[in-house]
């Protein structure tokens, strides 16, 4: 919500320091009353950045809300984990990359269950890795694969068909690891 | 042979071919297979699907390591224990869910167990869910329930890794078996194209071997057309030329490039000039006598062989021409010196018969003259000067006889006139006639014959009677005052009579060392004793070249001193029938005639005439003289004689044409007529009894002679027997043999012949020479048959004539012949009306 509303402040000019008043606010009230609100406005992505040596560097952490406010992208495709055709809503993974500034390096993502997969900067394309958080017009529970799954439109083409495609659709995903 | 290994080799191409297409067959739905399978495996519809299931227990184990760490961690332990839980409920969910796992694990038997999964963590969830504080109370529950769900996971992940394990087996057990048999497939394709490519590189190398073969014998035979030395023209069916080879070129004078325009009845005319129609049609080969024609118009003559030979189903004609100008020439050449050698035999031959006679008619003047004296000498004296004018005359005569005999055998060989004959006769008359002269020199001459009887036999009389004489008067002259035997047996054999004649000696011998020699020519033994060499050495040598044409022996024994032996052996066939009897030589003695003649004499030599007349009227016949036939024939026609005595050769007119004449009209029409010849040679005989002369007499003419021949004629002169159209004896004899239908039938017939022939003969011209002296000899058998003699004699010599000299002018014998048949058939059909109504 914030996000949102921040964002609509920056397109108008005219009104920008009235609305940065109103964020200033609310953003200092909200931390705590986001932390007695239900969990749905929590982070469920972490973003770490490390260094060489594997030592972090630092983090952003992302909202459900946030990665909404993100280009909206869906589409509708067969899984092997599931029967029948599914319809998927999310943001494709390179425009979360592009949100994070992250262009030239590879990224990490992990699952819940500690599951690991890699991108290269060329895997992550549109139309190709989406972040699913929404599937059939309902957000995924963490026991069904959510909060956030990455599918790809395995239906469209052949290449989406692999095994290493098939590895890297990685669900209950929670955290996203660059090197720099 | 070649072609049957090129067909061996299109077998085994067909049989390649359909291997390959087989193959191909087969190959086809195989990669669609792979290429089916290939497509599977590229989007594998599978996961890690063994990683995923066993998956399943690490996170079941890690809920329940993070359910046991709630012992010492409390609440805090609670939301690792919540993460654990939701991601062993959302995995079980995905095993649930995806239809590729529920498949693997059904599969694998365990869709129960996974159900009791299910069922488990769904028991769980009110807790999970719940109060934190109970759920860290109620810990143990909940390692209780879970641990009750151990199990059943590790069943799924035992049996289901199985499973998977496998189907991942299979999977690739069939690719590879797939590409096993596409393999196969391939390599027998490859082998089946492979096996063609090596065929067809066979079967090139193949015709490539033929086509040079081929080249070399087209070469060899271009080689051969262009260097023969005959012509060869190559034609269409059309007789379109299509080749001309280079001797065809010089040979006819046409260039090649012309020639090829032309057609080949344009160089080709038949003998005369005329067009061809070449090519002929007739199969096989053919050769003709052509001529050709140059370039610039001329003809050469040619001899033109055709062969012909089907190509690509057309008929193509060679021809092969060759100049035969030289060949023509050289038979011209042959042919006039043939004619020139046919010429100086005749010359020869007449120069013979005019020698003959030249030499003859004189002296026969001596010996005539001679023979009349010799009633009026008177003087001992003049009687013994007779006598050796004579017997030199005699000799004389004989000599020349000889000499002529042997010229005309060395002319024209020996011809024997076969004839029957009485043998015995034959052997009295020449013992008789050369008794004297044996007895002159004190010889006793005997004759024995064994049989006694020994008969008829066919032959040649006088030749025969030649070769008696002659060896008995060659023993006679060798011999005096001995003895000289002739003996003759006569034996039986297949083939005839086997005759040895033997005249034995008891003269002087021959020197052994002679006795090969006398037979030859010109040989004359000496006789020692003897004043005068007598003969010319020719007798012995005319006497071999007789029997050797007789077919015969001929030898000699002796013995200088004691005598010599002369034998022969002949083989003669027995004589069926007599004709005629040879008359019998009477002994000497005063000779009476009968009543007198009215006798014409025509006689073209003076001195022969008065002998002869003298003779005649020293017997009182009465004698007109007639220098020659023309006279002579004048004569006998308005008077009519008993008699006539006729000369053959004279002047003016001879006496064939005269006898013609005589018979032909006239009071003698009928009178006998004797002719008088220098010289009798067979074809002579024939002509004349064809004219009507009954007799023939050769001169010189012994008063023996005339006296005998007239006897034979006392009464009045019927007409010879040679002189009828129609023999009634003949005829006679010939219809008591048939019925009276049949003769009239084959007489009816025989006139149909004749007239057909006479009709036939008038064409004689145009008809070929063989065909017309069958037809002759055909005619001539049945009037000889019927008894038309005159008629018959006529075809008989006419036959003779044809087979002597095939290019005889017949126009001359066109009407005697026809004439002579209207007479026959007047008479046959009279003869037939008379049979008829008998």
């Amino acid at each position: 919500m914030v996000g949102v509303s921040v964002s609509w402040g920056l397109r108008m000019n005219w009104s920008r320091h009235i609305w940065a008043w109103v964020v200033l606010v609310v953003s200092v009230i909200s931390p705590p009353m986001s932390a007695i609100a239900d969990s749905s406005s929590s982070f469920v992505l972490e973003v770490v950045f490390l260094d060489k040596k594997e030592q972090p560097v630092s983090s952003i952490s992302l909202s459900m809300e946030e990665l909404m406010a993100l280009p909206v992208a869906e589409f509708e495709t067969t899984t092997i984990w599931s029967e029948g055709k599914q319809h998927f809503r999310g943001v494709w993974l390179s425009d979360l990359m592009v949100h994070l500034n992250i262009a030239e390096e590879d990224v990490y993502l992990s699952a819940l269950n500690e599951y690991l997969v890699e991108f290269t900067p060329d895997e992550i394309v549109p139309g190709g890795p989406l972040v699913a958080y929404e599937r059939n017009g309902t957000s995924m529970s963490p026991r069904d694969k959510g909060p956030l799954w990455v599918v790809f439109p395995y239906d469209q083409d052949p290449k989406f068909q692999t095994e290493s495609v098939f590895a890297q659709s990685i669900w209950q995903l929670d955290r996203i690891e660059v090197y720099r | 042979m070649a072609s049957s290994r090129i067909k061996a080799r299109w077998i085994q191409g067909v049989l390649l071919t359909s291997v390959s297409v087989f193959a191909l067959g087969l190959l086809v739905p195989l990669w669609l297979e792979v290429t089916d399978r290939l497509e599977q495996l590229r989007t594998a519809r599978s996961d890690t699907v063994i990683w995923t299931v066993v998956q399943l227990e690490v996170e079941y184990l890690e809920f329940e390591m993070a359910a046991r760490a709630l012992e010492t961690r409390r609440e805090e332990g609670l939301p690792e224990l919540r993460r654990r839980f939701n991601v062993l409920y959302s995995r079980i969910g995905t095993l649930q869910q995806s239809p590729l796992y529920r498949v693997a694990i059904t599969e694998a038997g365990e869709f129960q167990n996974l159900g009791v999964l299910v069922s488990g963590v769904e028991a769980l969830l009110p807790l999970i869910d719940g109060p934190d504080a109970d759920l860290v109370e109620k810990r143990g529950l909940l390692i209780q329930q879970l641990s009750a769900l151990h199990v059943p996971t590790r069943r799924i992940v035992a049996n289901g890794n199985y499973v998977l394990t496998t189907r991942a087996e299979v999977a690739r057990e069939e690719a590879a078996k797939l590409l096993w048999r596409l393999g196969i497939v391939s390599l027998i394709l490859f082998s089946g194209l492979f096996g063609l490519a090596a065929l067809f590189s066979r079967l090139y190398v193949i015709y490539k071997r033929r086509a040079r073969e081929n080249l070399i014998t087209s070469q060899r035979l271009a080689t051969v057309v262009t260097t023969s030395p005959d012509a060869i023209i190559v034609t269409d069916a059309d007789g379109n030329i299509s080749d001309f080879n280079p001797a065809a070129v010089s040979l006819l004078n046409y260039e090649r490039e012309i020639a090829l325009t032309k057609r080949l009845s344009d160089l080709i005319r038949d003998e005369t000039g005329q067009p061809t129609s070449l090519p002929a049609a007739q199969r096989g080969f053919f050769r003709q006598r052509m001529s050709g024609r140059t370039q610039d118009g001329s003809s050469i003559p040619l001899e033109v062989s055709q062969g012909a030979t089907s190509f690509d189903h057309q008929r193509v004609y060679i021809y092969f021409l060759r100049n035969i100008s030289d060949r023509l020439n050289a038979e011209e050449a042959l042919l006039a010196s043939r004619d020139r050698a046919l010429v100086g035999e005749r010359a020869k031959a007449h120069f013979l018969a005019v020698m003959s006679h030249e030499m003859r008619t004189p002296l026969n003047g001596i010996l005539g003259v001679i023979d009349l004296m010799r009633d009026s000498v008177k003087t001992e004296k003049d009687s013994h000067y007779l006598a050796l004018l004579e017997r030199s005359g005699q000799i004389l005569l004989g000599h020349v006889n000889e000499v002529l005999d042997i010229t005309e055998i060395e002319a024209r060989g020996i011809n024997l006139n076969i004839a029957p004959f009485h043998l015995d006769a034959l052997l009295d008359e020449v013992s008789a006639s050369l008794r004297v002269a044996a007895r002159a020199k004190g010889n006793q001459l005997t004759l024995t014959c064994d049989p006694e009887e020994l008969g008829h036999f066919m032959g040649d009389a006088m030749r025969l009677r030649q070769i008696v004489a002659n060896l008995l008067s060659n023993a006679i002259k060798f011999t005096s005052g001995g003895q000289i035997d002739l003996m003759v047996t006569a034996t039986k054999t297949p083939a005839g009579n086997r005759l040895e004649i033997q005249v034995a000696d008891t003269g002087i011998g021959i020197d052994e060392s002679l006795q090969g020699s006398v037979f030859d020519d010109f040989v004359r033994l000496d006789r020692g004793r003897a004043s005068q060499a007598e003969g010319t050495g020719l007798g012995l040598g005319i006497v071999r070249r007789i029997v050797t044409a007789m077919g015969g022996e001929i030898g000699v024994d002796s013995m200088k001193g004691e005598g010599s032996l002369f034998w022969v052996i002949l083989t003669l066939p027995v004589a069926e029938q007599v004709l005629q009897t040879v008359p019998i030589e009477e002994p000497e003695g005063p000779e009476t005639v009968g009543r007198p003649l009215n006798v014409l004499l025509v006689e073209d030599n003076a001195t022969n005439r008065f002998v002869l007349k003298e003779m005649l009227e020293q017997d009182q016949h009465t004698v007109v003289e007639a220098e020659n036939g023309q006279i002579g024939a004048e004569i006998a026609r308005r008077r009519k004689f008993d008699v006539i005595l006729m000369d053959i050769n004279m002047p003016v007119m001879g006496g064939v044409q005269a006898t013609r004449l005589i018979r032909s009209d006239g009071v003698s029409k009928n009178t006998r007529i004797i002719a008088l010849t220098a010289h009798v040679l067979d074809q002579d005989t024939q002509l004349y009894r064809e004219v009507g002369i009954d007799r023939v007499v050769s001169k010189p003419i012994s008063r023996r002679n005339i006296y005998r021949v007239l006897r034979g004629e006392a009464t009045e002169a019927e007409p010879g027997r040679l002189n009828k159209t129609l023999d009634p004896i003949v005829l006679e004899q010939f219809s008591q043999s048939l019925s009276s239908e049949n003769v009239s039938k084959l007489l009816r017939g025989i006139i149909k012949e004749g007239d057909s022939f006479v009709q036939v003969f008038s064409q004689a011209s145009v008809m070929p020479r063989s065909t017309l002296t069958d037809l002759v000899h055909e005619f001539s058998g049945s009037c000889a048959m019927i008894g038309a003699v005159r008629l018959r004699n006529t075809l008989a010599r006419l036959e003779s004539t044809l087979r002597r000299n095939s290019d005889e002018d017949l126009r001359p014998w066109v009407e005697p012949l026809r004439v002579l048949w209207r007479e026959t058939r007047t008479e046959l059909h009279a003869y037939v009306k008379h049979a008829g109504t008998a």
